[in-house]
C-alpha cells in the first residue's frame, strides 16, 4: 500500500470539505495518508459522515482513522490533533498506543 | 416569574432531548430500554449481538423521569452505532446470507449519517463506552471531542460493569475532564447515579 505523508503546508488553506474530498480520493485508491496537521474531532466526524455516503459494500468498506496527539493533547483536553492517519478500512491495525508512541501494522 | 425561580431554586420541570451515542455494541439500546422502562414506558429497541442492529434513530417521546422531586420530560434518541467502516463480511460471520449482510451494511451507513446529523439537535448526550474494552478508541475520541466543541453537555457512561473484565477506572482515566458514571444498563446497577447526574446537567 502506498503511504502519503502530507505536510501542514499542503492542508492549511483547505476547507474541511476540500480536505475530506482529498482524503477520500486518495483512500479510495488504496493510499494511506499521514496528515502532519491532523483533523479535529469535528472534521473526523464529518469525514466519517462523508465516508458513509461513499461506502459501496463490494468495493469500498470505509476508512480507519487514527489520531496521535502526543502526551499533552491526549484525553480530550484539546480539540486539535497533531497527527492523523487515514487508511482504507481494514488495512491497518493498532499494535500499541501510548501517549508517547503509536505502533501501527499494515495488514 | 423568573426572579421567583432564581429566588427559590431551579425549575422543577425540564424538557430535554437526550441523545444516546457510541460505537456499535456498547449497549446503547440496552440503556435506552432501561431508561424507557424506568420512566414507565415500553422498551422498544431490539438488542442483538450482531453489530448495527439499530440502523435508524429510535425516538421515544414524552418520557417522564422523576429524580428527587425534579421531573425531566425527555425525548430520547437511541442512535445507530458510529463507525468509520462497515464491512458486510462481518455480518456474514454471524450467519446472515450475503444478500442480507449487504442490505444491512447499506442501512447501517444511512443510520450513521442520520446519527451525526442529529448531533445538532440534542440538549444532553450520553456517550456510552464499553468498559470491557480499551476506552481510547477513535470513535470515542471524535464523538466526545465534537460534543465538547459544540458545547453539548456530555455524560460518559462506562457500561457493562456487571462483567468480570470491566475496567471502568480506565474510562475515568482516559476522560478525566468529564463525568464518568460506571453502570450496567443490563442489570440497572448504579443507574440512579446516572439519573442524578442527568438531573444536575439538564
Amino acid at each position: 500500500m502506498e503511504i502519503n505523508f502530507i505536510s501542514k503546508n499542503a492542508t492549511k488553506y483547505l476547507t474541511t470539505r476540500e480536505k475530506i474530498q482529498m482524503i477520500l480520493r486518495l483512500v479510495r485508491n488504496n493510499v494511506m495518508i499521514v496528515l502532519e496537521e491532523g483533523l479535529s474531532p469535528e472534521e473526523q466526524l464529518e469525514l466519517l459522515k462523508e465516508t458513509m455516503r461513499e461506502i459501496d459494500p463490494l468495493r469500498f468498506v470505509g476508512v480507519d482513522i487514527i489520531s496521535f496527539n502526543g502526551p499533552n493533547r491526549l484525553q480530550g483536553r484539546e480539540n486539535v490533533t497533531s497527527l492523523t492517519i487515514i487508511a482504507p478500512g481494514g488495512k491497518i491495525e493498532i499494535v500499541k498506543r501510548t501517549p508517547n508512541q503509536l505502533s501501527v501494522q499494515l495488514l | 416569574m423568573s426572579w421567583l425561580l432564581k429566588l427559590f431554586g431551579r425549575k422543577r420541570e425540564k424538557e430535554l432531548t437526550l441523545g444516546i451515542y457510541g460505537a456499535p455494541n456498547v449497549g446503547k439500546t440496552t440503556l435506552a430500554n432501561r431508561i424507557a422502562k424506568d420512566c414507565g414506558a415500553q422498551p422498544q429497541g431490539i438488542i442483538s449481538e450482531i453489530p448495527h442492529e439499530t440502523r435508524a434513530v429510535e425516538k421515544v417521546e414524552k418520557l417522564h423521569l422523576n429524580i428527587n422531586g425534579r421531573v425531566l420530560r425527555i425525548t430520547m434518541l437511541d442512535m445507530p452505532g458510529l463507525a468509520t467502516k462497515i464491512d458486510y463480511r462481518e455480518f456474514v460471520k454471524y450467519g446472515l446470507t450475503e444478500e442480507e449482510a449487504i442490505q444491512r451494511a447499506k442501512e447501517a451507513t444511512k443510520g450513521v449519517i442520520e446519527a451525526v446529523k442529529w448531533l445538532n439537535k440534542v440538549d444532553v448526550a450520553i456517550a456510552v463506552v464499553d468498559s470491557t474494552k480499551v476506552p481510547y478508541d477513535q470513535i470515542n475520541i471524535m464523538l466526545i471531542g465534537t460534543l465538547e466543541a459544540k458545547g453539548i453537555p456530555i455524560i460518559i457512561v462506562a457500561n457493562k460493569i456487571d462483567l468480570a473484565e470491566s475496567r471502568p477506572h480506565l474510562v475515568k482515566e482516559t476522560f478525566p475532564n468529564h463525568k464518568v458514571i460506571p453502570i450496567s444498563a443490563l442489570t440497572g446497577q448504579n443507574i440512579e447515579k446516572l439519573y442524578e447526574t442527568l438531573a444536575k446537567l439538564a
